[in-house]
């Protein structure tokens, strides 16, 4: 009975979440190390480290230029990048398998990416056990796993609200 | 000692680079054969339309030619060397052109053995699994041997994945989509 109560407790609707949205609570993550830390380059050709943002929710991006469902996910990562405060929460675009920062900035300009795009480690994706594109990792303000979420998934950017929303503590 | 005036190594330079025009096979530059050439520029031709991502062994066949191991090679290495020729190879890299669809299941079986780590099985058995005789089985792990995938190994198969393998096809791995339209020559997509 009590394991039914926290199985409901974690999915049940929200009296005040919009439709389709569900409430978690931290407690439904098990944290994660990551595998190692996700560096590279930003648009702007200054070194970039994934450690920098500890104390911020992040939701980690591996994507690519010529991957399709990543692009339909553009206008939904850029929703998600205003959903919370700045200070807060960061989406990043971490390209990989894309050629040289030329061609994914000019890719991020074309689609009016609002969130920080980072030129990755082709290597990093192997090693977070990436295998298809997109694929977004959820990492809390410790720096940790909490979620892995692989390609277009339907509801995903409800799920990644009420995710994000559980990690700050903060109501719908 | 006196430095060298400023202006030596750029000429040192310039010189070296002639050089390299003019005799290539000394300088490392690649001198292609002519069929080597002609597949290449078959490749190139298909990579500009959208989605297709024809690999080496297709184009031979589509073109026409017998198919050929050393002409494969010669190709993929080739395009390793130049992946500013299309964006395809700085994407998926050369690796992700060079088998066919039968070694590429070959290359799927093997690693999903690995992964499981399931005894090796013999070059009997994995012959059986893919309908092919054992000579042509060592054939096309000979070829994976010559591509850099497989290596030489004392197992009841005789090869194993070589360091680095999970890396070796890149981003798509061994996925393979071959379609054809009616009236057109087949192509594979990604």
């Amino acid at each position: 009975m009590a394991l039914v109560a926290v199985v409901y407790g974690m999915t049940r609707p929200s009296p005040t979440a919009p439709p389709n949205m569900t409430t978690v609570t931290r407690a439904a993550f098990v944290p994660e190390p990551l595998p190692a830390d996700y560096t590279g380059v930003d648009l702007e050709g200054r070194a970039f480290a994934g450690s920098q943002l500890l104390g911020k929710v992040v939701l980690l991006d591996f994507w690519a230029v010529w991957c399709a469902p990543c692009i339909d996910a553009v206008p939904k990562l850029n929703r998600l990048r205003a959903e919370f405060p700045d200070e807060a929460f960061e989406v990043i675009g971490y390209a990989v398998f894309s050629g040289p920062g030329e061609d994914v900035e000019a890719f991020a300009t074309d689609h009016g990416i609002n969130y920080r795009v980072v030129v990755g480690d082709n290597d990093l994706a192997l090693d977070y056990g990436v295998i298809g594109y997109p694929t977004y990792f959820l990492i809390d303000q410790q720096g940790q796993r909490v979620r892995k979420y692989v390609g277009a998934l339907p509801g995903l950017e409800d799920r990644v609200i009420a995710d994000v929303r559980a990690l700050l503590g903060s109501s719908p | 000692m006196r430095k060298p005036p400023a202006f030596i190594p750029p000429l040192m330079l310039a010189f070296a680079a002639i050089a390299a025009l003019a005799m290539p096979g000394i300088a490392g530059a690649q001198v292609l054969s002519d069929s080597a050439q002609e597949v290449v520029e078959y490749l190139l031709q298909d990579w500009e339309r959208q989605f297709s991502s024809t690999s080496i062994p297709h184009a031979i066949e589509y073109m026409g030619l017998a198919a050929d191991d050393e002409l494969r090679i010669e190709v993929v290495e080739h395009l390793r060397a130049n992946d500013d020729l299309a964006r395809n190879l700085q994407w998926w890299g050369a690796n992700n052109y060079l088998f066919s669809n039968l070694e590429k299941r070959l290359a799927k079986y093997l690693i999903y053995m690995h992964d499981r780590e399931v005894s090796t099985p013999s070059a009997g058995e994995v012959a059986t699994v893919f309908g092919l005789s054992v000579d042509e089985l060592r054939r096309r792990l000979d070829f994976m041997v010559a591509g850099g995938f497989l290596q030489s190994a004392d197992s009841p198969l005789g090869y194993e994945l070589a360091p680095g393998f999970r890396r070796w096809a890149g981003p798509l791995q061994h996925n393979f989509h071959t379609v054809r339209i009616e009236g057109e020559a087949p192509l594979d997509v990604w």
